[in-house]
C-alpha cells in the first residue's frame, strides 16, 4: 500500500499500518517500524526525524485526545468505519473503503459537519408516527462486514418497516443506510459512552432508540438527527478542568 | 447494539420579551437580555442578538420583509441556491413545509462556515403573504445548538403576523 502526502493541502492518504506507525513515530521514533517509517519518509509525511509540521495538530489530537469517536456507515454496498479523536483541534481518519484512509485535522466545531457529510445527512420525507421494536441481531446484520449478512438484514428490515410502506419499498430497492456514531470520553472518575444510531431509507429517517424492551425504530427528521449529533459531543463542563480534577 | 441517549445539556428557557414591527402587525419573542436592532426605519429588517461574551459567535435572530414576485417555492429555490453559492462550506441539512403565523411556509436547516471559520447552524422560516416575503432566520454557533435549540424553537413558535399590516401604507 502506498502513502501519499501533499504538504500544501495537508492531505495525507495512507493505510492502517502506516497510520499506526505514524502515531508511534510521533511519540516514540525509536520504537516505530523502520520499513513503514521509510514509506512515510518517502512520501514526505516524515522528515528530519519528525512528522511533517502540518500534521502536528492532527497527531496531537490522536496522542492527547479528550475522547474517541467512531462513525460507522453501512449499506448494501459495504461498510465504512471512520475514526475521530476529539480535542481542542480534532483529527479525523476517514475510511475510503479501499484499504486506505485520509488523515486530517478538523476544527472541533466542524466535527458535526464532518459527521453530517460522512453519513450523507439530508432532508428526507417525514414518516407517519409509529414505532417498531427491532432485534439487536438485525442491527448487527446491517452493520456486518459480510455482504450476505447485510442482505439478510436488509430483508428483515424491509419486513420490519411494514408500518411505513414507502420506507419498506425503499429498503427492498436497496436504498438503506445505517449510521452509528459512538463516542467515549473520560469525565471525573468514569468514562462516558454515548451512541446515536439512525437508519436512512431514502423515503424517511428512523432513529434507533432504546427502552426497557430493547431497541426501537422511531421516525425522526434530519433536524433532530443534526441536533443529536451536536449533543453527543462532550460539553466543556464534561471535559473542562473542573471535570478532570474532580 | 444498544443506544444510549446523549445528555441534553440544555439550560432552562430564559425570560422572553416580544418584539413588534410593521405597526404591531408582526411580532416575535426573543430572550429579554438580547439586544434588539431595527436598522431600517421602515421595519424591513428587525434583529435581536445575544449579549457579547468573549469571542464566541453571537446567536441572533433576524426578521426580514421583501417584495416577492413569484411563488414561495420559486423564491426559496433562488434563495437557497444563492446561499449555497455564497456561503463557505454550506450544507443543506433539512427542509420541510410548515405553518408560520397561520400561513403556509417553508423551513430550512443548514450549516456553513463564517469568514472567521466558525461553524454556524442556521434555521430559516419563510412565508409569503400578499406578495410580501417574510423570513425569520436564527443563527447559532453549532456546538451551542443543543443548549440553545429550545430558545430557537420558542422564537419560531412565537412569530405572529396580521396580513393587513404587512404591506406598509
Amino acid at each position: 500500500m502506498s502513502v501519499t502526502f501533499d504538504a500544501s493541502t495537508s492531505r495525507l492518504r495512507l493505510d492502517a499500518d502506516a497510520f499506526i506507525t505514524l502515531v508511534e513515530y510521533a511519540t516514540d521514533p525509536e520504537g516505530a517500524c523502520e520499513d513503514v517509517v521509510a514509506r512515510l519518509r518517502e512520501a514526505g509525511a516524515v522528515a528530519d526525524g519528525a512528522p511533517h509540521p502540518v500534521l502536528r495538530n492532527a497527531l496531537a489530537a490522536v496522542t492527547s485526545s479528550l475522547g474517541s469517536l467512531q462513525v460507522l456507515v453501512t449499506g448494501p454496498d459495504g461498510v465504512r468505519l471512520h475514526q475521530a479523536w476529539v480535542a481542542f483541534v480534532s483529527a479525523m481518519l476517514t475510511d475510503l473503503a479501499d484499504g486506505t484512509y485520509d488523515f486530517a485535522a478538523v476544527s472541533t466545531e466542524f466535527v458535526p459537519t464532518t459527521i453530517g457529510r460522512l453519513t450523507g445527512l439530508q432532508a428526507r420525507p417525514r414518516l407517519d408516527p409509529a414505532s417498531a421494536v427491532v432485534d439487536e441481531s438485525l442491527l448487527d446484520d446491517l452493520a456486518s462486514n459480510s455482504e450476505a449478512a447485510r442482505a439478510a438484514g436488509s430483508e428483515a428490515l424491509a419486513d420490519l418497516l411494514a408500518p411505513w410502506p414507502p420506507a419498506a419499498a425503499a429498503v427492498r430497492a436497496g436504498l438503506w443506510q445505517l449510521s452509528v456514531v459512538d463516542i467515549a470520553f473520560p469525565a471525573r472518575d468514569r468514562t462516558i459512552v454515548r451512541r446515536l444510531a439512525w437508519v436512512d431509507v431514502d423515503a424517511g429517517l428512523l432513529r434507533v432508540e432504546a427502552d426497557e424492551h430493547g431497541p426501537t425504530l422511531v421516525p425522526t427528521t434530519s433536524t433532530a438527527v443534526w441536533r443529536a449529533i451536536v449533543s453527543i459531543l462532550p460539553t466543556d463542563a464534561e471535559t473542562g478542568p473542573a471535570a478532570q480534577s474532580a | 447494539m444498544t443506544h444510549i441517549h446523549p445528555g441534553s445539556g440544555r439550560l432552562p428557557l430564559p425570560r422572553l420579551t416580544t418584539v413588534t414591527t410593521r405597526g404591531g402587525s408582526v411580532s416575535f419573542d426573543v430572550p429579554a437580555d438580547w439586544d434588539t436592532i431595527e436598522p431600517s426605519p421602515d421595519g424591513d429588517v428587525v434583529a435581536a442578538v445575544e449579549p457579547d461574551e468573549s469571542d464566541r459567535f453571537r446567536t441572533n435572530v433576524v426578521l426580514t420583509f421583501a417584495d416577492v414576485g413569484g411563488s414561495l417555492a420559486e423564491w426559496q429555490r433562488t434563495t437557497q441556491r444563492r446561499e449555497a453559492e455564497e456561503l463557505d462550506g454550506y450544507v443543506l441539512l433539512d427542509h420541510d413545509e410548515v405553518t408560520i403565523g397561520g400561513h403556509l411556509g417553508l423551513r430550512r436547516l443548514s450549516t456553513h462556515s463564517t469568514p472567521a471559520h466558525e461553524s454556524v447552524t442556521t434555521e430559516t422560516w419563510t412565508t409569503l403573504v400578499d406578495g410580501v416575503g417574510v423570513t425569520l432566520t436564527a443563527r447559532v454557533g453549532t456546538l451551542r445548538l443543543a443548549q440553545l435549540a429550545p430558545v430557537i424553537d420558542a422564537v419560531a413558535a412565537s412569530l405572529v403576523m396580521r396580513a393587513d399590516g404587512l404591506v406598509p401604507a
